[in-house]
């Protein structure tokens, strides 16, 4: 019951996650499609971002051209000193050459990145004046720029108040539909906003069970994996039904 | 175009003062320029690599570090080497001890997460390193311990031609290794897992960047004793002044401004009519200014 418009770039199957020599979870197993816009919650702890680490340690079923998966770490800091642009050319690390110039061709798939996030005006700002929300979509642009078939970011949304939360939301459902179709997982606590762009959902369950659910699946089977993070499911779907009749009125 | 006015004046003037310009003038110029840059240097690359604006070897505990190997040659072992060979064995011995504080610092580091905990350690590391070669001072004879005292209070004075060529040589060889890093010094400001993400290696990148440091603060502190603060605050008044912080304008840009900030301390120590300890001078240049640093950074 997945998506079945694109082609499978990952095909995770049976993993185990831990950290320490503790084990979170067993029998991790889903799969990532090109253009899926993918979730990822669980308690503080639970092991998402080891989750995502493991992740981009594989090697995805990219087309070519394509670099690679690639995570956008969570509190990248805003050093001062550098454009946008600059920021964004310092991060094509493998591209670029030793004094860290790239070819024309990387310099052009910078603007259309920029340009397609609607940075092009930002891109000469240094970027400590940038607004959190501002500077994780340049993060994101430099991902696209890498050509990433599967682009991972840890807590894209932490620290950033709604306006730009929203914002941020909004570009990872876009980038899915961009050419190339990369895939993104993004783990976050931000449930309801979440929901709202993602097509499936990984969720690191507070039972131990981890659970994958896609829209196309049941109704409502994402909702009932995300309650799954909860000690109290049954009062997260409570919640979220009130929500849902509140806004269908 | 001082050099230019410099080698004019050579030409007229009496062999006395050629002499006087020639084995104590320049040398000693050219001998603050080299260390001016190569502390600097030394300083921006610790700043990067740590992710701390007030990192520079003298307050990590590497100048320490140079200064125990140096010492140990000077104090020790200057009777058993013979003297043609002093100048590159003290050298090396500040190298050695360089990179034994910095390898110290390093494995700290991965402990430490705290900026601000990682410079007490290094502070602390700089104590103990002093309280060895205090004991060393101990256990040796008057005229060493004379030389010692001179050397440890800082000068850019008695740097002899040789001396100078082999400073030279390590910091173009600590240069190179920091403009072949350039990139990867770049790409750690963002952090260890965005640089790793991005491709880049950053133990690779730290290993080399200390390696510079180390050939960089060896060179200095073994023929001008040791001198902090020009590493702390020359990088930021490169960034400031290019409104940059990328490594490929701020590396020149900090080599030059430490330069000057040494000729500047040299001028200040010459002025009275007995010469300063340039360790002296410097802190009044240097404090001022990292203070003000400190008070504009609060969150380090």
């Amino acid at each position: 019951m997945e998506n079945i418009t694109g082609n499978t770039l990952l095909e995770v199957r049976g993993m185990t996650i831990g950290h320490e020599g503790k084990i979170f979870y067993r029998g991790v197993s889903f799969d990532v499609r090109e253009g899926d816009c993918i979730m990822l919650c669980g308690a503080n702890g639970s092991g998402k971002t080891t989750l995502l680490r493991a992740i981009a340690g594989m090697k995805a079923r990219s087309g070519k051209g394509s670099n690679g998966i690639v995570m956008i770490p969570s509190r990248i800091p805003k050093v001062k000193g550098f454009t946008l642009r600059d920021f964004v050319r310092i991060s094509c690390y493998s591209q670029s050459d030793l004094g860290g110039r790239l070819a024309p061709e990387d310099e052009a798939a910078i603007g259309n990145a920029l340009s397609r996030l609607c940075l092009d005006n930002l891109a000469g700002r240094d970027i400590s004046t940038l607004s959190d929300g501002e500077f994780q979509k340049a993060a994101i642009a430099s991902a696209l720029v890498r050509r990433a078939p599967v682009i991972l970011l840890d807590e894209p949304t932490a620290f950033l108040d709604a306006e730009n939360r929203i914002a941020v939301m909004g570009t990872l459902k876009e980038i899915c539909g961009m050419p190339g179709r990369p895939a993104v997982i993004f783990s976050t606590h931000d449930l309801a906003e979440g929901l709202a762009v993602c097509g499936k959902v990984l969720a690191l369950g507070a039972d131990g069970i981890f659970r994958c659910a896609c829209e196309d699946g049941k109704p409502d089977e994402m909702q009932k994996a995300v309650a799954g993070i909860f000690k109290n499911p049954d009062a997260f779907i409570r919640q979220a039904s009130i929500q849902g009749e509140e806004n269908l009125k | 175009m001082t050099f230019l006015l410099m080698a004019i004046d050579l030409y007229y003037v009496s062999p006395a003062d050629r002499n006087v310009l020639m084995l104590l003038r320049l040398p000693r110029t050219v001998t603050a320029m080299l260390a001016g840059a190569a502390l600097s240097l030394a300083g921006l690359q610790m700043q990067s690599i740590f992710r701390n604006p007030i990192a520079d070897p003298h307050i990590m505990g590497i100048s320490s570090g140079a200064s125990l190997g140096a010492a140990a040659v000077t104090l020790c072992a200057a009777s058993s080497i013979g003297s043609r060979f002093h100048e590159i064995s003290v050298a090396a011995a500040a190298f050695i001890g360089a990179g034994a504080g910095a390898a110290v610092i390093m494995a700290a580091s991965k402990k430490v997460r705290s900026a601000a905990t990682l410079l007490i350690f290094g502070v602390m590391l700089g104590f103990m390193a002093n309280a060895i070669v205090a004991a060393l001072q101990f256990s040796t004879d008057a005229e060493s311990l004379k030389i010692f005292y001179s050397w440890s209070a800082g000068s850019f004075s008695f740097v002899t031609w040789p001396q100078i060529i082999i400073m030279a040589a390590a910091i173009c060889t600590g240069c190179a290794a920091a403009l072949v890093n350039m990139k990867g010094l770049d790409i750690l400001l963002f952090g260890d897992e965005f640089a790793a993400a991005a491709g880049a290696d950053p133990r690779h990148i730290r290993l080399l960047a200390m390696f510079s440091c180390c050939l960089c603060t060896g060179a200095v502190t073994a023929f001008c004793g040791p001198i902090g603060f020009a590493g702390i605050v020359a990088p930021h008044i490169a960034k400031w002044a290019m409104g940059s912080s990328s490594h490929r304008s701020t590396i020149a840009g900090a080599m030059l401004c430490g330069s000057i900030i040494c000729l500047g301390a040299d001028l200040l120590s010459q002025m009275s009519g007995t010469p300063l300890p340039v360790s002296g001078t410097m802190a009044f240049i240097g404090i001022p200014l990292i203070l003000y640093i400190l008070l504009k950074k609060p969150e380090l």
